[in-house]
């Protein structure tokens, strides 16, 4: 390997090296191999990979809904109206029911249920916007109580679904994990649980940095496309084509500009909520249960005894940011289809080794 | 009509063949004139340097290959299991002394002192043996000294110095100080001042290092001495600044005396922004009071007293703005762009890709040529720009005709054919490019 060869790495598209500036032993760093110049080495490992095409012409433009589910419709729960996306209601496959988390839509997982769907059919995918976030309006908006937020689900799940006989699959992406782990048990047929990147105790310990990373990032946007450009740029969302699709439904019109759909500071009071004691709610769920990460946080100590002993699937996602769903939906898609394959109920019938012996005649 | 700006292109060395047949090792890495012009210098990727002398005939001046020598070879380094390029980064001249030419060559890790003079050879003609014919004489009063003859004239180059084992990093330049007895020599992250006597010793005068390599934000460029003030040198930085340091301050010049940096708005950054603004070369002005920078889409003209911002900004191929996410894909992004400034100050000229080059009046705006370093480049049928613009391209050997810059598309240019080496005669309108594995040189 011959360091600095840029001239005979022209004409390759992609990088075939590794943009690692870290060293194997921090006092040595000095004998770290340098695949090519300092300067290009340096910036291609700050700055996250553009985007495809060139943007410098125009803003990124939205994606609608519909090429990513098949449904969407309102459903009053109480004292809101749900959005609720889905597709495949009418089949007689598994149906995935999908919680995104705090300050996202159901359109995080646009791309993910257009894969599924596509890949498995007979597969039946729910997405809906929580209370307060997305095209759910309703009163109480604020009142993101984990107890709430749970009974939502429960209802909406009841109403999307009634007197539901299909297998369930409950996914949840970081609050909305939260919220499906205590789900569990109140929803019928629930076959398996899946927490997409929320770990009890990474997520309690980084509580106290999230409000001064939602206070960093801009209050306003000029446009939709600056919003899909922001999320792109500060990789966000690492996925171009799912944050066309998601950030719009994050954004609602404040005078000539955008702001934010949901103001996330004033729930900061049931932040603890959503998390103490997620890590045993998920183990002893009646269900098998998967844990997706991208790799950054790590277990606690209840879940890593707890995968130490079998307790639940830990899939490992490391390219992915938080958004693992909209970062890299095939994978996921793929990963959640053979969960429900590998932990579908098995229908044996019952047979009977030894007839029973004949009624004996009555004496 | 003849054009006002006569740049004609005079003579074009190296070997004519396509791009897919060059060898590497041939491809120029570096080209210099020493002070008097009289001799032009090339480095090549293969370690060799190859000099030109230049002759005055009567059709005008010509210069002429005068020596070829390998300055470096290729090395292994066992520690760090890494090879060694004998890639030539910069060769800089010093004044000649006792009929001898000296020179600062340098690759990647190694800095050499080259002496190149005259030397007769002597021929051995006759010795007592007369080679075994006749017999060894009888006595010491028939012993005879043995006859020389000089039979011919060579180049001979000889190492003096070898200045090696200071640089963790890739040199990236090389520059003498105008007290004729210390220079400098830059990586990605020190300069370091050496004595060129000695070669076992050298100062540390810019340490860029951050202590965790991982929080790496800044590597350093270019690196240059004042022309006239042996206290000053600058250097610039992949940030987009150029930073003036004085060694008498302090014996570490981590503060800058002054820095020229032309803060970007804000507003208008993208995710090339800081790419794009990486300095690939600086360089003063003959009489030190002008910078000339270059970036990879302008060239900046900086006055000395004036750190805000730049007394001219060039767009060199604005055209490229809209492919830049193309170039970073292909990596052209990161091509290092020299700059060269007129001896008298007035022109400073740079590279482009395809093959082109663009010289600048810096006195006034207007008066631009762009030129293209191609074999074809003499054949170019003869266009006129529809508005009279002065902006020509492939100027023909009489001086006629040519492209404009607002005519180049950049889809169908060639990124491998660029001009990334040339250096300025210190005394006239000669410039002296490098086309890959060739040589041009173009005179006004």
């Amino acid at each position: 390997m011959r360091a600095g060869q840029a001239w005979r790495a022209r004409g390759d598209r992609g990088q075939t090296s590794e943009h690692s500036l870290a060293s194997s032993t921090p006092e040595d760093d000095d004998c770290v191999c340098w695949p090519m110049d300092l300067r290009q080495g340096m910036f291609k490992a700050r700055t996250p990979r553009p985007p495809p095409g060139g943007r410098a012409g125009g803003e990124p433009q939205p994606l609608a809904w519909s090429d990513y589910f098949e449904n969407r419709q309102a459903v009053p729960v109480g004292d809101t109206r749900f959005n609720v996306y889905s597709s495949g209601l009418g089949g007689a496959g598994p149906v995935f029911v999908l919680h995104h988390g705090a300050g996202h839509s159901g359109l995080t997982f646009g791309l993910l249920a257009r894969h599924m769907c596509a890949a498995e059919p007979g597969i039946a995918v729910v997405a809906f916007d929580a209370r307060g976030h997305g095209g759910t309006a309703g009163d109480n908006e604020g009142d993101l109580q984990l107890e709430r937020l749970v009974d939502d689900l429960v209802g909406v799940v009841d109403a999307v679904l009634p007197e539901n006989k299909r297998d369930v699959v409950l996914v949840g992406h970081s609050m909305g994990g939260a919220v499906v782990a205590r789900a569990c048990r109140r929803i019928a047929h629930v076959l398996g649980l899946v927490l997409i990147d929320i770990v009890e105790g990474s997520a309690m310990e980084s509580l106290h940095a999230i409000p001064g990373f939602i206070v960093a990032r801009p209050q306003t946007f000029a446009t939709v496309g600056s919003a899909i450009s922001w999320h792109i740029d500060s990789a966000e969302i690492q996925n171009e084509e799912s944050a066309r699709l998601s950030v719009p439904s994050l954004i609602a019109p404040a005078g000539d500009a955008w702001a934010w759909r949901t103001a996330l500071l004033p729930t900061e009071p049931f932040w603890r909520s959503w998390y103490q004691g997620l890590s045993s709610a998920f183990a002893t769920a009646p269900a098998a249960r998967l844990l997706i990460l991208a790799g950054t946080d790590r277990l606690d100590k209840e879940l890593l005894i707890a995968q130490m002993q079998g307790k639940f699937q830990l899939e490992l996602l490391p390219a992915a940011g938080h958004t693992i769903q909209e970062d890299l939906p095939e994978r996921v898609g793929d990963t959640l289809v053979s969960f429900w394959r590998r932990n579908q109920r098995l229908d044996i019938p019952v047979r009977r080794i030894n007839p029973p012996p004949p009624a004996k005649a009555q004496e | 009509m003849e054009s006002e700006h006569g740049w004609k292109f005079t003579q074009c060395f190296g070997d004519k063949a396509d791009l897919e047949d060059v060898t590497e090792a041939d491809i120029i890495s570096t080209v210099e004139f020493d002070h008097t012009g009289d001799y032009l210098a090339t480095g090549d990727k293969g370690g060799r340097v190859v000099l030109f002398e230049r002759s005055d005939n009567k059709q005008g001046c010509e210069y002429k290959f005068y020596t070829e020598f390998q300055s470096h070879e290729p090395e292994f380094d066992y520690l760090k299991s890494l090879e060694i390029e004998e890639k030539i980064n910069r060769i800089k001249w010093l004044r000649p002394n006792n009929n001898a030419l000296y020179m600062l060559t340098t690759n990647d890790k190694t800095i050499k002192l080259w002496k190149v003079c005259e030397k007769t050879l002597k021929q051995v003609t006759e010795n007592n043996l007369l080679d075994g014919d006749r017999a060894p004489p009888a006595d010491i009063a028939n012993l005879r000294l043995p006859k020389l003859m000089s039979c011919e004239n060579i180049v001979a180059a000889i190492p003096r110095k070898i200045y090696a084992n200071a640089h963790t990093y890739h040199i990236n330049s090389i520059s003498v100080n105008s007290d004729g007895e210390t220079y400098l020599s830059a990586d990605d992250l020190r300069i370091n001042l050496w004595n060129l006597g000695i070669n076992n010793q050298s100062f540390n005068i810019v340490d860029i290092k951050p202590a965790n390599m991982e929080d790496l934000t800044e590597v350093i460029t270019a690196a240059e001495f004042h022309p006239a003030s042996c206290n000053y040198f600058m250097y610039s930085s992949s940030k987009g600044t150029v930073k003036l340091c004085d060694m008498r301050e302090a014996a570490l010049c981590d503060q800058h005396a002054k820095q020229f940096e032309e803060v970007e708005d804000p507003a208008s950054k993208n995710f090339f922004s800081e790419i794009i603004s990486s300095v690939s070369d600086v360089r003063f002005s003959a009489d030190g009071r002008y910078v000339l920078s270059r970036d990879y889409l302008t060239l900046r003209l900086w006055d000395i007293n004036m750190e805000r911002e730049p007394v001219r900004t060039i767009n060199v191929h604005d055209y490229l703005k809209p492919k830049l996410c193309d170039l970073y894909e292909n990596d052209c992004i990161f091509d290092k762009f020299e700059c060269n400034i007129s001896g008298d100050g007035k022109q400073a000229m740079t590279g482009s890709y395809n093959n082109y080059f663009s010289i600048y009046n810096l006195a006034d705006e207007g008066g631009d040529v762009m030129l293209q370093a191609d074999k074809n480049a003499f054949r170019a049928k003869r266009v006129q720009g529809p508005n009279g613009s002065k902006s020509k391209v492939g100027i023909p050997r009489n001086g006629r005709g040519g492209l404009r810059k607002e005519d180049v598309d950049p889809e169908s240019i060639d990124y491998n054919r660029k001009i990334l080496h040339s250096s300025w005669h210190p005394k006239e309108n000669t410039l002296a490019v490098a086309a890959t594995n060739n040589l041009f040189i173009f005179t006004d």
